[in-house]
Protein backbone atom coordinates (compact mmCIF):
# COMPACT_ATOMS: atom_id res chain seq x y z
CA UNK A 1 0.00 0.00 0.00
CA UNK A 2 2.51 2.04 1.02
CA UNK A 3 4.65 1.71 -2.08
CA UNK A 4 1.25 2.49 -4.13
CA UNK A 5 1.51 5.80 -2.49
CA UNK A 6 4.97 6.54 -2.73
CA UNK A 7 4.45 5.76 -6.42
CA UNK A 8 1.03 7.87 -7.33
CA UNK A 9 3.36 10.89 -5.26
CA UNK A 10 6.20 10.17 -7.81
CA UNK A 11 3.85 10.60 -10.86
CA UNK A 12 2.04 13.38 -9.38
CA UNK A 13 5.68 15.20 -8.88
CA UNK A 14 6.99 14.25 -12.47
CA UNK A 15 3.78 15.36 -14.39
CA UNK A 16 3.26 18.33 -12.55
CA UNK A 17 6.81 19.53 -12.69
CA UNK A 18 7.33 18.94 -16.37
CA UNK A 19 3.84 21.08 -16.73
CA UNK A 20 6.11 23.55 -15.35
CA UNK A 21 9.57 22.47 -16.41
CA UNK A 22 11.32 25.39 -18.44
CA UNK A 23 8.78 28.15 -18.03
CA UNK A 24 10.46 31.06 -19.28
CA UNK A 25 13.68 32.45 -18.71
CA UNK A 26 15.01 35.44 -16.74
CA UNK A 27 15.67 39.12 -18.16
CA UNK A 28 18.94 39.93 -18.81
CA UNK A 29 19.37 43.56 -17.27
CA UNK A 30 23.33 42.88 -16.37
CA UNK A 31 23.98 45.59 -18.87
CA UNK A 32 22.20 48.33 -16.34
CA UNK A 33 24.56 47.21 -13.41
CA UNK A 34 24.24 50.07 -11.00
CA UNK A 35 21.40 51.63 -12.16
CA UNK A 36 17.61 50.89 -11.26
CA UNK A 37 15.76 49.17 -13.94
CA UNK A 38 11.99 49.45 -14.06
CA UNK A 39 10.56 46.56 -16.52
CA UNK A 40 7.38 47.53 -17.78
CA UNK A 41 5.20 44.39 -19.31
CA UNK A 42 2.83 45.34 -21.80
CA UNK A 43 0.49 45.08 -24.80
CA UNK A 44 -0.52 46.88 -27.56
CA UNK A 45 -4.28 45.85 -27.22
CA UNK A 46 -4.31 46.60 -23.41
CA UNK A 47 -5.97 49.78 -22.91
CA UNK A 48 -4.19 50.95 -19.24
CA UNK A 49 -0.90 49.55 -21.09
CA UNK A 50 -1.69 52.65 -23.60
CA UNK A 51 -2.71 55.37 -20.76
CA UNK A 52 0.67 54.59 -18.57
CA UNK A 53 2.90 55.71 -21.49
CA UNK A 54 2.67 59.23 -20.81
CA UNK A 55 3.60 58.73 -17.42
CA UNK A 56 6.69 56.36 -18.27
CA UNK A 57 7.80 58.66 -20.60
CA UNK A 58 7.58 61.51 -17.81
CA UNK A 59 9.60 59.20 -15.49
CA UNK A 60 11.94 58.16 -17.60
CA UNK A 61 12.73 61.55 -18.92
CA UNK A 62 12.93 63.00 -15.21
CA UNK A 63 14.62 59.95 -13.42
CA UNK A 64 17.26 59.41 -16.18
CA UNK A 65 19.75 61.66 -14.39
CA UNK A 66 19.22 59.49 -10.87
CA UNK A 67 19.90 56.26 -12.79
CA UNK A 68 17.14 55.11 -13.74
CA UNK A 69 16.17 52.86 -16.91
CA UNK A 70 12.64 51.83 -18.05
CA UNK A 71 13.00 48.82 -20.42
CA UNK A 72 9.35 48.23 -22.04
CA UNK A 73 8.14 44.82 -22.59
CA UNK A 74 5.88 43.65 -25.27
CA UNK A 75 3.91 40.68 -25.08
CA UNK A 76 1.81 40.98 -28.24
CA UNK A 77 2.32 37.86 -30.05
CA UNK A 78 2.51 39.26 -33.34
CA UNK A 79 5.25 42.05 -32.63
CA UNK A 80 4.26 44.10 -35.99
CA UNK A 81 1.45 44.54 -33.67
CA UNK A 82 3.73 46.46 -30.95
CA UNK A 83 5.48 47.88 -33.90
CA UNK A 84 2.33 49.72 -35.42
CA UNK A 85 1.04 50.89 -32.30
CA UNK A 86 4.92 52.23 -30.61
CA UNK A 87 4.70 54.34 -34.58
CA UNK A 88 1.22 56.09 -32.77
CA UNK A 89 2.07 56.33 -29.27
CA UNK A 90 5.55 57.59 -28.94
CA UNK A 91 8.35 56.39 -26.35
CA UNK A 92 11.43 57.49 -25.20
CA UNK A 93 12.98 54.21 -23.31
CA UNK A 94 13.80 50.56 -25.37
CA UNK A 95 11.51 47.97 -26.18
CA UNK A 96 12.15 44.44 -26.56
CA UNK A 97 9.91 41.67 -27.41
CA UNK A 98 8.59 38.51 -26.23
CA UNK A 99 5.88 37.18 -28.53
CA UNK A 100 6.14 34.02 -26.55
CA UNK A 101 5.66 34.79 -22.69
CA UNK A 102 9.02 33.23 -21.76
CA UNK A 103 9.96 36.56 -20.12
CA UNK A 104 5.96 37.30 -18.93
CA UNK A 105 6.29 33.09 -17.41
CA UNK A 106 9.16 33.56 -16.02
CA UNK A 107 8.09 36.29 -13.25
CA UNK A 108 4.13 35.05 -13.19
CA UNK A 109 2.47 37.96 -14.60
CA UNK A 110 -1.09 38.18 -12.91
CA UNK A 111 -2.12 41.00 -15.48
CA UNK A 112 -1.21 43.37 -17.57
CA UNK A 113 0.52 45.69 -17.63
CA UNK A 114 2.96 44.47 -14.97
CA UNK A 115 5.82 46.49 -13.45
CA UNK A 116 8.84 44.76 -12.18
CA UNK A 117 11.67 47.22 -10.20
CA UNK A 118 14.94 45.92 -10.11
CA UNK A 119 17.21 47.92 -7.79
CA UNK A 120 20.98 49.00 -8.24
CA UNK A 121 22.50 45.21 -7.81
CA UNK A 122 20.00 43.78 -10.08
CA UNK A 123 17.85 42.25 -7.29
CA UNK A 124 13.98 42.63 -7.43
CA UNK A 125 12.46 45.00 -5.22
CA UNK A 126 8.89 45.50 -6.32
CA UNK A 127 6.58 43.76 -8.53
CA UNK A 128 2.71 45.48 -9.08
CA UNK A 129 0.43 44.93 -11.54
CA UNK A 130 -2.56 47.41 -13.62
CA UNK A 131 -1.74 51.08 -13.85
CA UNK A 132 -4.32 53.56 -12.55
CA UNK A 133 -3.72 57.04 -13.16
CA UNK A 134 -4.79 58.00 -9.14
CA UNK A 135 -1.70 55.70 -7.93
CA UNK A 136 0.68 57.65 -9.79
CA UNK A 137 2.26 59.24 -7.18
CA UNK A 138 2.56 56.17 -4.87
CA UNK A 139 3.95 54.74 -7.97
CA UNK A 140 6.74 57.38 -8.02
CA UNK A 141 7.07 57.01 -3.97
CA UNK A 142 8.07 53.11 -4.78
CA UNK A 143 10.82 53.97 -7.88
CA UNK A 144 12.28 57.27 -5.26
CA UNK A 145 12.45 54.72 -2.49
CA UNK A 146 14.26 52.06 -4.66
CA UNK A 147 16.64 55.13 -5.83
CA UNK A 148 17.91 55.64 -2.75
CA UNK A 149 18.97 51.91 -2.22
CA UNK A 150 22.31 51.92 -3.00
CA UNK B 1 1.12 -3.77 -14.58
CA UNK B 2 -2.78 -3.38 -14.58
CA UNK B 3 -2.59 -1.09 -11.51
CA UNK B 4 0.71 0.81 -12.40
CA UNK B 5 -1.62 1.57 -15.38
CA UNK B 6 -4.58 2.82 -13.29
CA UNK B 7 -2.14 4.55 -10.74
CA UNK B 8 -0.81 6.41 -14.39
CA UNK B 9 -4.10 7.41 -15.29
CA UNK B 10 -4.91 8.95 -11.92
CA UNK B 11 -1.95 10.49 -11.75
CA UNK B 12 -2.45 12.14 -14.79
CA UNK B 13 -5.88 13.04 -14.31
CA UNK B 14 -4.77 14.86 -11.21
CA UNK B 15 -2.24 17.11 -12.73
CA UNK B 16 -4.05 17.14 -16.26
CA UNK B 17 -5.47 20.93 -15.42
CA UNK B 18 -2.09 22.07 -14.02
CA UNK B 19 -1.47 24.29 -17.17
CA UNK B 20 -4.39 25.03 -18.65
CA UNK B 21 -6.12 28.67 -18.69
CA UNK B 22 -5.17 31.72 -20.83
CA UNK B 23 -2.34 33.84 -19.48
CA UNK B 24 -3.09 37.40 -19.47
CA UNK B 25 -0.78 37.88 -21.82
CA UNK B 26 -2.00 35.77 -24.19
CA UNK B 27 -5.38 37.66 -24.34
CA UNK B 28 -4.67 39.24 -27.22
CA UNK B 29 -7.68 38.10 -29.36
CA UNK B 30 -9.92 37.83 -26.30
CA UNK B 31 -9.40 41.66 -25.99
CA UNK B 32 -10.62 42.33 -29.69
CA UNK B 33 -14.28 44.12 -30.01
CA UNK B 34 -15.18 41.07 -32.46
CA UNK B 35 -14.79 38.73 -29.15
CA UNK B 36 -17.62 40.19 -27.57
CA UNK B 37 -20.47 38.67 -27.29
CA UNK B 38 -23.17 41.13 -29.07
CA UNK B 39 -22.39 41.83 -32.46
CA UNK B 40 -22.68 45.78 -32.38
CA UNK B 41 -20.52 47.72 -29.44
CA UNK B 42 -22.86 50.54 -29.44
CA UNK B 43 -25.69 48.16 -29.40
CA UNK B 44 -23.91 46.22 -26.04
CA UNK B 45 -23.19 49.66 -24.28
CA UNK B 46 -26.44 51.33 -24.78
CA UNK B 47 -27.68 47.23 -23.24
CA UNK B 48 -25.28 48.45 -20.27
CA UNK B 49 -26.65 51.37 -19.59
CA UNK B 50 -30.29 50.08 -19.92
CA UNK B 51 -29.19 47.58 -17.34
CA UNK B 52 -26.88 49.53 -15.06
CA UNK B 53 -30.36 52.28 -14.79
CA UNK B 54 -32.62 50.01 -14.49
CA UNK B 55 -31.37 47.82 -12.15
CA UNK B 56 -28.47 48.94 -10.87
CA UNK B 57 -25.96 46.12 -12.58
CA UNK B 58 -23.00 46.31 -14.62
CA UNK B 59 -19.97 44.15 -16.02
CA UNK B 60 -19.86 40.49 -16.35
CA UNK B 61 -19.96 41.04 -20.28
CA UNK B 62 -16.65 39.92 -20.91
CA UNK B 63 -12.62 41.28 -21.22
CA UNK B 64 -13.57 42.99 -24.09
CA UNK B 65 -11.06 45.95 -25.53
CA UNK B 66 -8.32 45.16 -22.31
CA UNK B 67 -7.91 41.78 -21.10
CA UNK B 68 -5.83 43.43 -18.43
CA UNK B 69 -8.04 41.94 -15.15
CA UNK B 70 -6.74 44.51 -13.22
CA UNK B 71 -9.74 47.66 -14.05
Amino acid sequence: MLNKIIVLLLMIFIFSSSSFAGEGKPLDISAYKGKVVMVDFWASWCVPCRKSFPWLNKMHTTKTPQGFVILGVNVDENSEDAKNFLLQNTSNFKHIYDPDGQYASYYKLIGMPSTLIFDRQGKLQHQHTGFKMNKINEYEQIINRILAIK
Amino acid sequence: MLRLLILFIVASGLVGCSSLGVKPWERGNLAKSSMTFGSESMIDATDDHVYFSKEGTSGGRSFGAGGCGCN
